[in-house]
């Protein structure tokens, strides 16, 4: 049983009030969510009729109650558009469809990709990984941001949705202090001078973390 | 809160796209109005939604239905929530960073100050009590529903309720001097 009751009862005088209260009020909060049995209601009732203190409580828990369900039904929150990337990232908003688009890409391939029937690392990738190895060196700054693509092709060679993308960002070139970082890329550009942003926003990439994850898509999608 | 149909669910546990925009549509609200109450920062809880609906989507083709879908969904958004707060050790947060409540705009009979006084202190409760308040006043889930949700006794759901409401309740008292607005309603 996790409600106590007091050996003074309820309404008692004197320095039983507080414990008494207490017990109804656990009382109270079960009334207020329709989670209380008949027995508990008639003890709260006998209670509430001496303690206005009690009363208050559960009008308190009653409009509260009422705020909390009103924001509830307001979806919860200001926001209800998904937000496509990181906070810190600048690329912008992403809408359910897209999010449905990276879930259905996820499922029909299994896990990310981790069961993938052939992983190969294409020349497409290695084009990519040439040009991110230079932009390592020109974000020197922050550190050495070290991408390896990889790119899940079927037997005829042909690409088998998004290119899988790992980083590790040497944070002091002279330790050897790695922090991996994960980028998961819904879109990248066959060559990188396809999209001029895709070196922009690589180059603001700034995770805090090894939890971080970034997200990339280009806005003209 | 409505729930999705089993034909629904099984499409998109098969990958159909179509289906996985209407489970987002329906959910995104209420998953990421969750974690923003439990991170206090909506765009954090913005990055936890879309990590809870990656991770609604690996584990559809086993559900099982055991449970309702809902109180699936907030498992696992509950779980991505206490993961982040465990990572960044935020379990009280300062005023200013409680997410504006979107409903003060749009029932005027809720004041302003009223309501941020009272997220206030919600926010500053411990994130299990603060959890369970939520569930169930927000979300409107039961009891029982809120125990499978959160992992923990129906005697505990009790518990934790009661004491977020007493301590709402005593912090809301000593923030509005005497708590006009809430009590003399």
């Amino acid at each position: 049983m996790w409600l106590r009751r007091s050996p003074e009862g309820y309404g008692g005088g004197g320095g039983s009030i507080a414990s008494s209260c207490s017990e109804v009020r656990s009382l109270l909060s079960l009334i207020v969510d329709h989670e209380a049995n008949d027995l508990e209601r008639a003890r709260a009732a006998r209670h509430l009729t001496g303690c206005a203190s009690c009363r208050s409580f559960q009008s308190f828990a009653e409009r509260t109650g009422a705020i909390l369900h009103a924001e509830g039904e307001g979806g919860g929150a200001a926001t209800s558009k998904v937000r496509h990337g990181h906070r810190r990232s600048t690329s912008g908003r992403m809408c359910e469809q897209d999010l449905a688009a990276r879930l259905a890409l996820m499922i029909r391939e299994g896990s990310e990709g981790e069961e993938r029937p052939v992983v190969r690392r294409s020349a497409f990738a290695a084009a990519a990984l040439v040009a991110a190895l230079s932009l390592g060196v020109f974000i020197g700054g922050l550190g050495v941001l070290t991408l390896t693509q990889e790119t899940v092709t079927d037997a005829a060679g042909y690409p088998l949705g998004s290119p899988r993308i790992s980083a590790s960002r040497t944070l002091d070139p002279g330790t050897e202090v790695e922090e991996q970082v994960s980028i998961l890329a819904t879109w990248v550009p066959r060559r990188l001078a396809d999209d001029p942003y895709w070196e922009k926003w690589m180059m603001g990439v700034t995770p805090m973390s090894l939890y971080d994850e970034v997200h990339y898509r280009p806005e003209n999608l | 809160m409505e729930q999705p149909s089993a034909r629904l669910i099984r499409r998109a546990a098969r990958g159909e796209e179509r289906a996985l925009e209407t489970l987002v549509r329906m959910y995104w609200g209420p998953i990421q109005g969750y974690l923003a109450r439990m991170v206090s920062d909506e765009a954090d809880a913005e990055d936890l939604a879309q990590e809870v609906f990656v991770r609604m989507a690996r584990g559809l083709p086993d559900f099982a239905a055991r449970s309702k879908f809902t109180t699936w969904l907030f498992q696992i958004a509950k779980n991505q929530g206490i993961d982040f707060l465990r990572r960044h050790e935020v379990e009280r947060v300062p005023l200013e960073r409680v997410p504006a409540g979107s409903i003060a705009a749009d029932r005027p009979e809720y004041g302003v100050e009223e309501t941020e006084l009272l997220w206030f202190c919600i926010a500053t409760l411990d994130v299990d009590l603060r959890s369970a308040l939520i569930l169930r006043d927000v979300h409107g889930f039961s009891y029982k529903e809120i125990a499978e949700i959160v992992d923990a006794t129906l005697s505990t759901v009790k518990w934790r309720i009661y004491q977020a409401r007493a301590q709402v309740h005593a912090r809301y008292l000593e923030g509005s001097g005497a708590g006009r607005s809430i009590l003399e309603s």
